[in-house]
């Protein structure tokens, strides 16, 4: 399902997580890969353990770090999709 | 794809002209480096293959456990890994084994690709650094073994070769495999025509212009090139040659001494004249 | 016969184990106890982990090797073997001190890397491998400087902070060349296997009896075709997991008896806390050009 600002997203699996310095990093024993995430990114998974919007994700976000609102969303975008790529998430509405 | 997609020959019968073919086929014909791309098809016997397949270290198991294990490894590898590979193993059942190195059901279909024994006498004594004598004795060997461990530890575990005229006949006749037989010297007298054959055995593009193409980027003299500019991996330590030496047929008829000649006749006569090696 | 030592454990044997350091600790009953006896062929319930082992759901394994015998390894740390009449001792202390040990360790969610390692700086410094890469080789070198031998081929590591080797024993598996380079005779040495040119070379100077503390892990691979030989740390997170991952000793042992987790998260504090590095090397380089720059990268 294509992303957009209404499409609500959640955790699909659950994979196993452990930090290394300042990278999350996941494994997804299933799919068998590993998948790493820094700090922000890091942020978002954990706000994505409860379905939430896209565009409340992004504004929260917003509030959390400075920087220019458009690029801020573009980069949320870019992020969710790969998660989605990877299975990782489900996208719906 | 299920099993093992297995290019099979007796050593220096023109597997690796085969594989570059493939390994720049299966990238749309792009060029390839020796040194990388072949490795897109795997020698099936390479050690870290086996030993992670196997789940223990072959360099503690003594040949006649290897000659065991293999099949249950070659099932495991059809199994979790299907692909290309390439294999020098000899179709029968290894002395003091039950099966063969890779059984029938393991496989998906072979390719075989047969070459004039004394063109391979010739080849071989270059590649191992023997003499064609030594060459020509080896091929007459039913016990003829690579991968042998001593005195330190060889890449790849041990495949059990046999002589020339058992490989061949082992893999012709094999029952209940689909097998596609090629002669090196076909595929040197009507490259397109044969590579042809071969891509629409393998389900792969068979069309004329990208049949040319990676042949092109595999063609004998750019392969030589190369491993005359950067080297190639593969060489044996021993060999006294480029690997890409003279990738013709016929060469026996001015480099194979009379005798030598003579004696490949008699030890492998009624397989070449099968093959109409005359 | 007296009991040995073996990663801290307390084991009693019918198989005598020269390579162990005698049990010096309190008077615990046994954790590991090996016995001869019948094994069955098949494992009642068991599942094929690998062509030739089997576990069953209470985490029971059947190792049997052909012309060796059939281990029968239990949780409880009780180890049956059946010996092949054919089979020598020093073949089946072969596989009790591999591939057993391996088994044992995933049973005990223990972290077992394919590694030897040796001390340097008052810690394990492991070299971790394939077959062929120059494991055993690299600790020789070490011990005939004076290093003690902390493990040859299964260097074992508990799962908790902050991660501490568990000294195996001093015992290193040598190919005759690999001997022969390093002007040691071969004579008297027990063959690996009968035939084999592979021997058993047991390092005199004492071993390491209680944890140690990992002090930095050398990633062994062959420089291929056209690279440069040297060290280099490994910087990326996922780097260094996917090394640690295939450095794990019987990996898909550990994953068929749950222990999946508990192994990626002794991974990722290990690429948390420990320096790992790559050494490439040249198929036929001498191993001695390595020895002072690897001190040199440990001491840092």
């Amino acid at each position: 399902m294509p992303l957009s600002p209404n499409s609500e997203i959640v955790r699909r699996s659950h994979p196993f997580e452990a930090a290394i310095g300042d990278t999350q990093v996941l494994l997804d024993v299933e799919q068998g890969f590993y998948f790493g995430l820094n700090a922000v990114a890091s942020r978002i998974w954990q706000r994505l353990e409860h379905p939430v919007r896209v565009r409340d994700l992004c504004l929260l976000l917003k509030a959390e770090y400075d920087g220019e609102e458009a690029r801020i969303d573009a980069e949320v975008f870019a992020f969710l999709a790969q998660l989605e790529a990877q299975n990782l998430i489900d996208v719906s509405g | 794809m299920s099993g093992l997609t297995l290019i099979a020959s007796y050593p220096k019968s023109g597997n690796t002209w085969l594989r570059a073919f493939l390994a720049s086929h299966l990238r749309g014909g792009q060029p390839i480096d020796l040194n990388v791309d072949l490795a897109r098809i795997a020698n099936l016997s390479a050690r870290i293959l086996q030993d992670r397949h196997a789940g223990l270290e072959h360099a503690d198991l003594t040949p006649q456990e290897v000659a065991l294990l293999r099949p249950l490894t070659s099932r495991r590898v059809a199994h979790d890994q299907p692909d290309f590979y390439k294999t020098h193993d000899c179709n029968f059942v290894p002395p003091g084994a039950r099966e063969p190195a890779i059984p029938a059901d393991a496989i998906n279909r072979v390719v075989y690709i047969v070459r004039d024994p004394r063109d391979v006498a010739i080849s071989l004594a270059h590649h191992f650094g023997w003499s064609v004598a030594a060459s020509v004795e080896r091929m007459a060997d039913s016990a003829f073994r690579m991968g042998r461990s001593s005195p330190c530890l060889n890449m790849n575990v041990e495949q059990w070769v046999s002589s020339w005229s058992a490989h061949v006949e082992s893999w012709l006749d094999a029952a209940g495999l689909r097998l596609l037989p090629l002669r090196y010297e076909d595929l040197l007298a009507d490259p397109l025509q044969r590579f042809t054959e071969l891509c629409r055995f393998l389900d792969l593009d068979d069309t004329r212009q990208a049949v040319s193409r990676s042949l092109e980027a595999s063609s004998f003299s750019v392969l030589a090139s190369q491993e005359a500019r950067t080297g190639f991996r593969e060489r044996h330590r021993a060999s006294n040659a480029p690997f890409f030496r003279a990738g013709g047929a016929g060469g026996w008829r001015s480099g194979l001494a009379p005798e030598l000649a003579e004696r490949l006749a008699a030890d492998q006569g009624r397989v070449m004249a099968r093959l109409a090696y005359r | 016969m007296t009991d040995r030592l073996l990663c801290g454990w307390r084991v009693r044997s019918a198989v005598a184990l020269p390579e162990l350091l005698e049990w010096q600790g309190d008077d615990r009953p046994p954790d590991l106890t090996v016995r001869l006896g019948a094994v069955d062929d098949s494992l009642p319930g068991g599942r094929t982990i690998s062509p030739w082992l089997q576990i069953d759901g209470t985490g029971t394994g059947l190792l049997e090797v052909p012309m060796v015998g059939r281990f029968l390894v239990q949780r409880s740390g009780d180890i049956t073997i059946a010996p092949q009449p054919e089979a020598r001792e020093a073949e089946i202390r072969l596989f009790l001190l591999g591939s057993v040990l391996g088994l044992v360790c995933h049973q005990r969610g223990l972290l077992p890397l394919h590694a030897s390692s040796v001390v340097i700086e008052d810690g394990a410094v492991a070299f971790c491998g394939h077959s062929g890469m120059g494991k055993s080789t690299l600790a020789l070198r070490f011990a005939q400087r004076g290093h003690a031998v902390v493990s040859d081929d299964v260097c074992v590591l508990d799962t908790g902070s902050p991660a501490p080797v568990r000294p195996s024993f001093p015992r290193l598996k040598l190919w005759r060349d690999a001997l022969e380079d390093a002007a040691l005779p071969t004579e008297g040495l027990e063959r690996n296997r009968r035939g084999q040119d592979k021997f058993h070379f047991i390092e005199p100077q004492a071993g390491v009896r209680g944890p140690i503390p990992l002090r930095a892990l050398f990633m062994l691979r062959r420089a291929k075709h056209g690279e440069q030989e040297g060290i280099e740390r490994l910087s990326a997170p996922l780097d260094i997991l996917a090394a640690l991952e295939t450095g794990t000793f019987r990996m898909q042992i550990g994953r068929a008896l749950g222990a999946e987790k508990a192994l990626f998260q002794a991974h990722a504090l290990i690429a948390g806390t420990v320096p790992v590095y790559t050494l490439r090397r040249l198929p036929d380089a001498p191993p001695g050009r390595w020895l002072d720059a690897i001190a040199a990268t440990v001491r840092g």
